[in-house]
């Protein structure tokens, strides 16, 4: 009888350990389970910035009804329709350009999250770091991602309930040929 | 018999609740990607560039002699007005010229002409020069833009010539 319920025991150990390490490695990355967690209310959440950073709606939601996805187009400007660009090879020219609170990320969670955003896969050209900042802040913020969007060691951590503005600094020393779209993860961690 | 199946139910019980902690872990550790098939781009364009400035035509400015016009033109195509604090960066040896000045760029994307106030030195000469013009730091978006222009500076001209019309 004690073999059958040490038996038992050892088989349901078994089936956990998967679990368990899955644990380990624990991400959200399926489109299906962000959907069933919108953008806008979940635990690590992300909104468009509301301040004259993002008045072209650089960063805007996909659907604004169930707010699912945050996307980033930088050829947007002011006219509507129109797409415009960074000028071409202007860090030659010693040009700069920084958008400031394009979004923000806020911490629904009860504990406090190290934050990183960064471009997974190698990176982007041309932009030359991101950067966080308390909402409202004036100062320069903290560095999360340098050359090409490369995440940098946890630099920050966020408390519960408040929030970071990103702000992206790009150095344009390309004509474009190479460019691509590209991913911008946002994440927490303890 | 009993206990048996008494420890078999809780293991299963046990075993079931991991993926569910599991899952209140990632949402912990949660991250929300922009999508690699929408518009995450950005162009580089030289027609249609979110801000840009240049000097149209060369300057002739009297030597020795401050002057303020409108000199410099801009598009802003960001959406939001955009201060930008002028200077002349590279006056060249001899004090060749100097300059300074505040313009906001309208949000409407029509290139305007900018006014800097210039002071000659009193060396004749032509020279390339190079304007800065750089917002806030703490602006929404934040521009740092250098550009060159040709200046002339000549003695005893009341009149100026070149820049914007």
């Amino acid at each position: 009888m004690r073999f059958l319920v040490l038996l038992a025991l050892l088989f349901a150990v078994l089936l956990s350990l998967p679990s368990a390490l899955a644990v380990r490695t624990a991400s959200v990355g399926s489109p299906a389970q962000v959907a069933v967690v919108a953008t806008s209310s979940a635990l690590l959440s992300l909104a468009p910035g509301t301040g004259s950073g993002n008045a072209a709606g650089t960063a805007r939601y996909r659907d604004a009804v169930s707010q699912d996805l945050l996307l980033l187009d930088f050829t947007r400007g002011g006219s509507a329709g129109t797409t415009y660009g960074f000028p071409p090879n202007s860090l030659t020219y010693r040009d700069r350009f920084r958008y400031r609170g394009l979004f923000t990320v806020t911490n629904r969670s009860a504990e406090s999250l190290c934050i990183s955003i960064y471009v997974p896969g190698g990176g982007v050209a041309d932009l030359a770091e991101i950067r966080v900042r308390p909402v409202g802040d004036t100062g320069s913020g903290t560095q999360v991602a340098g050359a090409g969007g490369a995440p940098v060691v946890c630099t920050t951590s966020l408390a519960p309930g408040s929030a970071y503005e990103a702000d992206f600094w790009w150095e344009i020393s390309s004509t474009g040929g190479g460019l691509h779209s590209f991913t911008v993860r946002v994440e927490g961690s303890r | 018999m009993r206990k048996v199946l008494g420890g078999l139910l809780v293991a299963v019980a046990v075993t079931g609740l991991f993926p569910l902690w599991a899952q209140v872990q990632a949402l912990r550790l949660g991250h929300v990607d922009t999508s690699d098939t929408d518009p995450a781009v950005y162009g580089i364009s030289s027609a249609d560039s979110l801000v840009q400035c240049g000097m149209p035509a060369p300057l002739v400015v009297e030597a020795g002699t401050p002057v303020t016009g409108s000199f410099i033109r801009c598009t802003n195509n960001h959406g939001s007005p955009i201060t930008l604090n002028w200077a002349v960066v590279d006056a060249g040896p001899g004090n060749f010229l100097t300059g300074a000045g505040s313009s906001t760029l309208a949000a409407t994307g029509v290139a305007t002409c900018q006014s800097i106030t210039l002071t000659p030195g009193n060396k004749k000469a032509t020279r390339t020069v190079v304007f800065s013009g750089t917002t806030d730091a703490t602006a929404g978006l934040y521009a740092e833009l250098y550009f060159t222009g040709e200046v002339t500076v000549q003695q005893g001209t009341a009149g100026l010539g070149g820049g914007c019309p």
